[in-house]
């Protein structure tokens, strides 16, 4: 009897699995089919297996054909579609077709051939064509990141994730696009400095304000999409790191990306800017934002110093909008980057809250001894050196109505402490005259030389060039920078003979012009910083020196002895978190170690340096 | 050939300062004893008449190590009051004397340290030229760019690579003929 049923099946096999197959093709079209009979076809060529081997028959006789002509079947459609469908149409049809082979496995196919049937749909569908699919020209996955397709997004996600090294050529295409987008600011960005530069800088730090703003929005979308469309996946999350890292390095018409960052926080945190209308919250975001694109740059210490700078002169001209807020970015910035990253901001604003008491108490004891500053409304900020960036302090000839004020204070503070001495920093001082001009009284806002050089005009009309000079004893160029800004700027408070250039010269002769008037009350007359950029530049590429040397030292005093190459890899990793130092000056702090002795070649090996204790 | 008694021959400085440097140890006073004997030499016969005296009776081509040990006491000569660092037109000069025949690109160094080195040569810039002298064809092959050579000597192969790429065509690097057999980086202990 047995021996019958596999004479009949012998017979019968062949037959069966080639209706099968064409029902199954049938079905894959689109038809209906009995899928009861198939499952019942099936079950023959399970139910006839032997103990030992109880699916032999089945993947003989049935799975290997069927399988086959899935992979057939496939590639057929891809090759079809590959060429005729979108980008995102293809994925649809992809899943579909993946999820009706799926149904089709539950219903009546074996249990054991889902895996290897999905597994062909998904070879033929998606691996094959990969490359064609997702780069496609119009509609590939650099189309639908551009157009926010979060669906064709997280389902070009899901049915990647299953393919073989299918999520890195994604996250390649990913990284690719965020970069290219990015470069495209910049390119915008420069060229807009470049058309601007005839324009007059009243709206100086705006450019910034706007690349950064878009910079975030690129940030938030990109970030977004990681988490929402690729499941936060760290493949994605990486290749965003290191987009934004390619572009956000670059330099916008020769300034870093560093400075402009934190141009940006300067801006955003000073008084006057429409941030303080905005909510708390939505600060506190955008501080967050900000720090996280610092990250991105490699000349973390560049963004430090900028901005200590920057921190300085905010809180020294009272310019800052809210103290918390500059609090809430310094410890971002901490968190971020460790503790020496923002040990000196954080020692300014600290170093500013004592001053500011220091202040109050003066103020009292003024009010109790009311004649010492002669009547004239007075304050220092006392500062400690060390936290504050450096400043020259040149000595001038200050008036006498000065001379009262800072003797009023030496004795006021020689009283509190004694043993300590007061260095004083006149450039970064600011003064408010009463002008007496002839058509109404206006009050002028000036820096401590600008006033000092008004002042002189209250005795005499007409002073020439070398009298002032002399009178106040200011560096000839710091002079005719003062003289500049009250005699060429936007407001002539100065006239200058001759008027016809505007460029200050020694034979130069002043006169205080009494006509001048201005529709405000009130009015500040700037003074152009010296180039500061540079300083800030030579300062860090200074620290740097040190930086490195005291990296290298370390590692070699740990180390003793240590291959050149080595010695570079590790010395770069130890300042990544900082900056990327360049080889060649690595190299050349090195040298110098040898030339200084912490440092000698090994004898047996010129390629190694020995620590010397 | 000494034109005061009062000066030490060169010969015995010399061979004072192979005994000092044969003894591994630090000899930092002795050491300035001799500079100062050198320097009373200066008043009446220069470095280069010195070496020119020297070099004829000392067997430089016999075995590299010798020739070492030479090569360190030309920078040593070189120093001035103590200083640890030479003086450009110094080690040029000096280069030229010694390294004749001994590095075929003698003309194309000298010629680029002249025209771009602004600060002193350092010791260590002065050792290890003279290996790279020794493992440095004249078409530069035998450079590692990731090597610990001195940044000048990094310089001065961009520099080459520069010229050659641009007239790459007609001039090939004239270097002087010079038997080049000690390829093997010595050891100072065996003098």
């Amino acid at each position: 009897m047995i021996a019958n049923v596999f004479q009949v099946y012998e017979k019968v096999k062949g037959k069966a699995k080639e209706v099968i197959l064409s029902l199954i093709n049938q079905e894959r079209e689109g038809d209906q089919i009995d899928r009861t009979a198939v499952k019942n076809v099936l079950s023959m060529f399970v139910e006839l297996g032997v103990q030992a081997e109880p699916l032999k028959l089945y993947q003989t006789d049935f799975e290997t054909f069927m399988l086959e002509n899935t992979d057939a079947h496939y590639s057929r459609k891809a090759s079809k579609h590959v060429s005729e469908n979108t980008c995102a149409e293809y994925l649809f049809m992809a899943e579909e077709c993946l999820r009706r082979e799926k149904d089709r496995a539950t219903y009546y196919l074996d249990a054991s051939s889902e895996s290897k049937l999905l597994e062909k749909t998904q070879h033929q569908l998606l691996y094959v064509h990969a490359k064609q699919i997702l780069e496609k020209e119009s509609s590939g996955l650099h189309v639908l990141l551009r157009d926010n397709k979060e669906e064709d997004l997280s389902r070009m996600f899901r049915l990647y994730s299953k393919i073989d090294k299918g999520l890195e050529l994604i996250s390649a295409i990913f990284k690719e696009h965020v970069s290219s987008v990015g470069l495209a600011l910049i390119k915008e960005a420069a060229d807009g400095t470049r058309d601007k530069k005839v324009e007059n800088r009243g709206n100086a730090g705006l450019q910034e304000k706007v690349f950064v703003n878009k910079v975030i929005e690129l940030h938030d979308k990109y970030l977004n999409h990681c988490n929402n469309c690729f499941m936060g996946n760290s493949l994605f999350h990486k290749a965003l790191k290191e987009g934004f890292e390619a572009f956000l390095n670059k330099e916008i018409a020769g300034a870093s990306i560093a400075e402009l960052l934190s141009t940006f926080c300067d801006s955003f945190l000073q008084k006057g800017s429409e941030v303080e209308k905005l909510g708390e919250d939505v600060i506190e975001e955008t501080i967050e934002k900000v720090v996280r694109l610092v990250a991105y740059i490699h000349e973390k210490d560049l963004f430090a110093e900028f901005s200590r700078k920057k921190l300085a002169r905010r809180l020294l001209s009272d310019r800052s909008a809210n103290i918390e807020h500059e609090k809430r970015l310094l410890s971002k910035l901490k968190q971020q980057f460790g503790t020496y990253f923002t040990s000196k901001m954080e020692g300014m604003v600290t170093d500013l809250t004592l001053a500011r008491d220091l202040q109050l108490e003066f103020k009292n004891y003024i009010r109790d001894n009311p004649n010492e500053t002669g009547g004239v409304d007075f304050s220092v900020t006392v500062l400690t050196t060390g936290f504050w960036p450096t400043y020259k302090s040149v000595d001038f000839n200050f008036p006498g109505e000065f001379f009262v004020c800072i003797d009023a204070f030496k004795t006021f503070y020689n009283c509190k402490t004694n043993q300590r001495k007061l260095n004083w920093i006149f450039s970064q001082g600011s003064c408010h005259l009463a002008g007496n001009f002839k058509k109404k009284k206006i009050e002028l806002n000036l820096s401590t030389y600008q006033a000092a050089t008004l002042l002189l005009f209250n005795t005499e009309e007409r002073i020439t060039f070398k009298e002032i000079s002399n009178e106040l004893k200011l560096p000839i160029e710091e002079m005719k920078r003062v003289l500049h800004s009250l005699s060429c700027g936007k407001y002539k408070i100065l006239l200058k003979e001759p008027e016809n250039n505007r460029i200050i010269s020694a034979d130069d002769v002043f006169v205080f012009n009494e006509n001048f008037t201005d529709r405000m009350a009130r009015i500040k007359i700037p003074l152009p910083n010296l180039e500061e950029k540079k300083k800030v530049i030579e300062d860090v590429d200074k620290e740097r020196k040190y930086t490195i040397d005291a990296a290298l030292v370390r590692i070699m005093k740990s180390r003793k002895v240590l291959g050149h190459q080595e010695l570079v890899r590790e010395c770069i990793e130890m300042l990544n978190r900082m900056f990327k130092p360049d080889v060649k000056i690595i190299k050349r702090r090195i040298e110098d170690l040898v030339g200084r002795d912490y440092l000698t070649r090994d004898e047996e090996n010129a390629n190694a340096y020995k620590y010397v204790a | 050939m000494d034109s005061s008694d009062n000066n030490t021959s060169i010969f015995e400085i010399y061979s004072r300062y192979c005994g000092i440097r044969s003894v591994k140890h630090d000899a930092k006073e002795e050491l300035a004893q001799l500079l100062k004997l050198l320097e009373l030499r200066r008043k009446a016969s220069s470095i280069v008449d010195d070496l020119n005296t020297l070099m004829p009776y000392l067997d430089l081509t016999v075995d590299s190590c010798r020739f070492a040990r030479f090569y360190d006491f030309v920078f040593f000569m070189c120093r001035k009051n103590g200083q640890k660092n030479i003086t450009v037109t110094k080690a040029i000069d000096a280069w030229k004397l010694v390294l004749k025949g001994r590095f075929r690109l003698l003309n194309e160094w000298c010629g680029f340290v002249e025209k771009h080195q602004r600060h002193n040569i350092p010791e260590d810039t002065w050792q290890q030229l003279l290996a790279f002298s020794r493992c440095v064809h004249e078409d530069l092959e035998g450079y590692d760019p990731k090597g610990a050579w001195p940044v000048l000597i990094d310089e001065f192969v961009d520099h080459m690579y520069r010229i050659t790429s641009s007239n790459s065509s007609s001039t090939r690097i004239r270097g002087c003929n010079c038997g080049d057999s000690e390829a093997e980086p010595c050891r100072s202990d065996d003098s």
